[in-house]
């Protein structure tokens, strides 16, 4: 069991940044997740930390121990490729036996035998026990997964590197194998990296998330940290739903004021500690859908008026979009209110749910005094390169 | 239940009316239109390019001087940076044994390819003395066999040397006689180049197109005889062909005695036969690049246009066509150059002076005869070979580029997109195809009724007994016997040198990331382009009467020979090979902790071995029958000269065992040889065939 630690990790391909100024400490046993939208650098990081890329500057460390440029084989991790990277020519057995028959214990090999047994153990563990014999283009996709989860598994890496493993499975298998994979690590306890564009998935997995965007890693917390208080206007977007409506600052005291369109305001709460905002600072009022209602529960409630555009029953709720000023909103209401389309209405919001957030994404958070960013260099570099 | 079936295939027929012709002409159009068309634009591109890279040169030399001290500083250090990094990059990619093979890759690519060009270009630029002139390539444009148009010093105008009489008609024998056209050697070159090409084009994409897209009765055996064109080198096939097209011989007793389909007797020769003999045994070139590209098009690609309302005619020429066209103008360029530098036929059909006024024969003549290079007709006309051989490369690198679509494919299932075609289609398609099939194996059954033909009457159709007593033509001489075993082992150890490199120079060109890689790829596959006559050539300017090549024993060199010039077929199978296995299986190999070199061992070579095997088996039998090189160094040494090398002396030879029977019987055991192997590659290959032409 490792931690694993970045240090202002950078990479490009020729005029792209793929990913830059990454600080993280992913911590023993800890299973953290990398989340965001294609493209955004998360299997690129991943590939860093496996050895594939060489990073243009940064650093990486197993612990105390840096392993920047150490080649690959030499790094003890197990890695599960997004399309399994199962050898063709050979058995299921063959394939999991392989990391084993080259493992290296103080110049010591296995025997025989107990390669055997660990790989019988191994895909027993993923419940493929009996298959061991079989070609890999005899298994069906949840089978290959495994035994590629089994193959990761079977070296006892310090850290297991999981890049997309369930995006290739049909919705009721992702399931089954999600839980599998969460069972595998509570039993093994390895550090764990696990890459994903879904955000149920990284919800629902993770002891940490990182969500990425456009290289850089926007917040790095806990999966409610991340619902409840996201850092950034993508994260906020990205995860869940919900309304943005730009605004102005008004005043700044327990509360922030925020004057918005049509000559409303809103009082809401800064979700960064530490981000100095001003009064007439541009700023975005967020507001997920679930947190409208249609009675004040609070004297100091929000209220906010629309006209609602179009309702969409969805069991065991009703989505309502109404139109404040040119701005649509979204609300998730009791699916027995009575509303329809046409009609004005009235939501509140209770002002610790209100949620105010600067603009300029993770710019803004080098502002933040203690936070990663504003301690790494001069961000010159990342933005005139390009 | 048949009406039913019977409609349903009438409807398939009417479906496709333009099945047979809209076929030929689609692909006849648009090899007219398009080929040249886009060979232009990507020329008029690399012109404007250049062109607006020495405009901007002036305002950058200005802006150079405007502050010389620190540019120069900012440019040595760029430079100083972009070497360390270099350095670096190829320290972190390359370990010792892949650092090995690629020097040795590179020492003998420079040492048995580009010196030898090299010497070809100094020896064509200099005089006897070792200044530089222009006289040697002067002379050739006053020569009426190279060039027509020759400047009269006497009369002080141009004289035009074009004979356009083609061919002659003898009342008396009832015969035509067609030899082509003679523009001089520089524009037959081209014309015969251009015709061939066409006609290869023409029918490479027809049987592609048929093979591809319908399932019949007896294709496999069609598809089988198809691949045996590309065997017989158009050195062996001419041997036979010249025998057939005869006055007396198979095709006119046949056509014009005994079948009366010809109103009279016709006899090709030179220009005319070689176009006959190069056309058919060069298409299959274009076919199996063709069949290839159209089996590797996505079927969801046509049902989609299928889907939007295109069908027949129009779905081949919108979407199968251009999808496939990479591939097919690639074989169309490699034909071209492969034509181009042809020397078997010229030497079979030179008994007509047209044959002799060719750029491949010219070279032949000028350093066959003197074995030595004092006249520099020989180098002078290389170069000119060697300028129309790289054009063709380079262009056929640029379709190359292109064919990465191929393979675009993102899961989603396979359904192959073969008709059954219903039974009076395919007695229609037996009509064409059968005739066609005739005339492209014409070569191979000429040969081989010939090597075994006992007595024959002339006017009999068929020789009146057959026998293999010919065959003892291979006991008749010392020389003749040792070549076959001399021939086996050049190729075994031109084979081997080959595997133990190529298929490392392929890792290194599609796994690494080094400084020149382009470059390496570009090393490596040139040779299918250089024209054999032309290294040959240099080999005779460098290392004539050097250890290397000590008077009378070219053995060594022709091994290097074999090696360099059959290099492209293993690399590029490999290539093929390690461009359809995925990274992340050798990833996932590190990942597990094994290293580079392991990896290679245990899972790339496993992967990629079977593509391995298949390029070898074809450098080898590429090899064997290799005829440039063989022909011009076997010269200067009987004893150790290959097998190509007596096939074309016994053909000159006079007597008991000289002639055409004889130099049959030489080319029927080098068919069989390549046949054998061939036919095993094919196997092992399927659908990947386009690898046996090497691009």
């Amino acid at each position: 069991m490792v931690e694993i630690r970045t240090e202002n990790l950078r990479k490009t391909f020729g005029e792209i940044v793929a990913t830059d100024e990454v600080n993280i400490l992913i911590e023993e046993g800890e299973l953290a997740t990398l989340l965001g939208p294609s493209g955004c650098g998360k299997t690129t990081l991943l590939r860093l930390i496996a050895g594939f890329y060489e990073p243009d500057r940064g650093k990486i460390f197993f612990d105390d121990k840096e392993i920047t440029n150490l080649p690959p084989h030499k790094r003890n991790t197990g890695m599960c490729f997004q399309n399994y990277a199962l050898w063709p020519h050979m058995s299921v057995f063959d394939n999991v036996a392989y990391g084993l028959k080259l493992k290296r214990i103080n110049n010591m090999k296995y025997t025989k035998i107990a390669v055997e047994r660990r790989v019988n153990e191994a895909l027993s563990l993923v419940h493929m026990g009996d298959l061991g014999h079989r070609h890999i283009h005899q298994l069906s996709g949840g089978q290959q997964q495994r035994i590629a989860l089994a193959r990761a598994l079977v070296i006892e890496p310090d850290v297991l590197l999981l890049d997309e493993p369930l995006s290739n499975l049909d919705a009721k298998l992702r399931i089954e194998m999600r839980e599998e994979i969460i069972r595998i690590h509570n039993e093994m306890s390895i550090t764990t990296v696990y890459v994903t564009h879904d955000q149920h998935e990284a919800l629902s997995i993770s002891d940490r998330v990182a969500v990425m965007d456009e290289g850089y890693i926007q917040q790095f917390d806990t999966p409610q940290e991340i619902y409840a208080n996201p850092q950034t206007i993508f994260v906020a977007d990205f995860i869940g739903q919900c309304t943005f409506i730009d605004g102005v600052i008004k005043s700044i005291d327990d509360q922030i004021t925020v004057g918005i369109p049509n000559n409303q305001s809103v009082v809401g709460q800064t979700t960064i500690d530490g981000y100095p905002f001003e009064t007439n600072e541009e700023v975005k009022v967020a507001i997920r859908p679930e947190d409208l209602h249609l009675k004040r529960e609070g004297p100091k409630d929000n209220e906010i008026v629309g006209k609602v555009t179009r309702i969409i029953y969805i069991g065991n709720a009703v989505e309502v979009y109404f139109q404040v000023g040119e701005i649509l909103a979204q609300a998730l209401l009791d699916p027995d209110s009575e509303i329809k389309e046409g009609d004005d209405i009235h939501l509140f919001a209770p002002m610790d749910e209100v949620m105010i957030l600067p603009l300029g994404g993770v710019d803004a958070l080098r502002k933040v005094p203690d936070h990663p960013l504003a301690l790494a260099p001069a961000p010159s570099s990342a933005s005139s390169d390009v | 239940m048949t009406e039913d079936i019977e409609v349903q295939d009438a409807d398939i027929l009417e479906e496709d009316p333009e099945l047979v012709p809209a076929d030929r002409r689609s692909s006849f159009v648009s090899t007219l239109k398009g080929g040249p068309f886009s060979l232009a634009s990507w020329f008029s591109r690399r012109a404007r390019s250049t062109i607006s890279w020495f405009g901007r040169g002036p305002s950058r030399v200005r802006g150079f001087f405007r502050d010389p001290k620190t540019n120069t500083r900012n440019w040595a250090s760029r430079a100083r940076a972009r070497v360390v990094t270099g350095a670096r990059r190829t320290r972190r990619e390359l370990d010792t044994i892949t650092s090995v093979q690629l020097i040795a890759v590179v020492a003998i690519f420079t040492l048995f390819l580009i010196l030898p060009l090299v010497s070809v270009a100094v020896y064509a630029f200099t005089t006897v003395d070792g200044a530089f002139t222009l006289n040697n390539f002067i002379n050739l444009f006053k020569d009426p066999g190279i060039w027509p148009f020759i400047y009269n010093d006497v009369t002080g105008q141009i004289d035009v040397y074009l004979n356009f009489n083609a061919g002659a008609y003898s009342a008396p024998l009832n015969a035509i006689a067609i030899w082509g056209w003679d523009f001089g050697a520089i524009f037959n070159s081209i014309y015969i180049a251009v015709i061939v090409t066409a006609a290869a084009v023409v029918l490479g994409v027809f049987f592609a197109f048929i093979m591809a897209k319908y399932d019949f009765f007896g294709k496999r055996v069609i598809r089988t005889l198809l691949i045996f064109p590309i065997l017989a080198i158009p050195f062996v096939g001419a041997i036979g062909i010249k025998e057939f097209l005869k006055l007396d011989g198979f095709i006119n007793k046949l056509f014009y005695e005994t079948l009366h389909i010809l109103p009279s007797a016709i006899v090709l020769q030179g220009i005319a036969a070689m176009i006959f003999v190069q056309s058919f045994s060069l298409f299959s070139l274009v076919y199996l690049n063709a069949y290839s590209s159209f089996m590797s098009i996505d079927p969801s690609l046509e049902e989609q246009a299928e889907n939007l309302g295109a069908t027949g005619f129009k779905l081949f020429r919108s979407v199968t066509l251009p999808l496939a066209m990479p591939g097919i103008q690639a074989g169309a360029i490699l034909t071209f150059i492969l034509s181009i530098e042809d020397l078997g036929s010229p030497i079979v059909f030179q008994d007509h002076p047209t044959a002799r006024n060719t750029l491949a024969f010219k070279i032949y003549q000028a350093v066959a005869t003197q074995t030595g290079v004092e006249g520099s007709v020989g180098p002078a006309v290389g170069i000119v070979l060697l300028v129309f051989a790289m054009i063709g490369f380079m262009a056929i690198r640029k379709y190359t580029a292109l064919r990465s679509y191929d393979a675009g494919t993102k899961g989603g299932q396979w359904n192959p997109r073969t008709k059954r075609i219903s039974k009076k289609a395919q007695l229609l398609l037996f009509c064409v195809l059968i005739p066609v099939l005739f005339l492209a194996l014409i070569p191979q059954i000429s040969v081989i009724m010939i090597a075994l033909a006992g007595s024959w009457q002339p006017q009999n159709l068929l020789p009146d007994t057959w026998t293999l007593g010919n065959f003892e033509v291979l006991w008749a001489f010392p020389d003749v016997a040792r070549s076959i075993n001399v021939t086996l082992l050049y190729g075994i150890v031109a084979t081997v040198l080959i595997v133990i490199l190529g298929a490392s120079a392929a890792y290194i060109i599609a796994r690494k990331n080094i400084p020149g890689k382009s470059a390496l790829d570009l090393l490596v596959t040139a040779p299918i382009a250089l024209p054999g006559i032309v290294i040959a050539t240099g080999y005779f300017t460098l290392f004539y009467n050097t250890p290397i090549f000590p008077i009378g024993h070219p053995a060594f060199l022709i091994m290097m020979s074999y090696t360099v010039r059959k290099f492209p077929f293993t690399v590029r199978a490999a290539y093929a090979g390690l461009m359809s296995t995925p990274v992340v299986l050798e990833e996932a190999s590190q990942n597990m902790g094994a290293s580079k070199n392991k990896t290679f061992l245990k899972i790339t070579l496993p992967l990629i071995g079977v593509s391995v095997l298949a390029g070898s088996l074809l450098s080898f039998v590429y090899s064997v029958s290799e005829v440039s090189t063989s022909l011009l160094l076997g010269s200067v040494g009987h004893s150790e000269a290959p097998l190509t090398y007596w096939t074309s002396r016994v053909l000159d030879m006079i007597g008991q065992w000289g002639g055409a029977t004889s130099a049959a019987c030489l080319g029927v055991l080098l068919m069989c040889m390549q046949w054998i192997i061939i036919t095993l590659t094919n196997k092992i290959l399927g659908a990947r065939s386009a690898a046996i032409t090497g691009i």
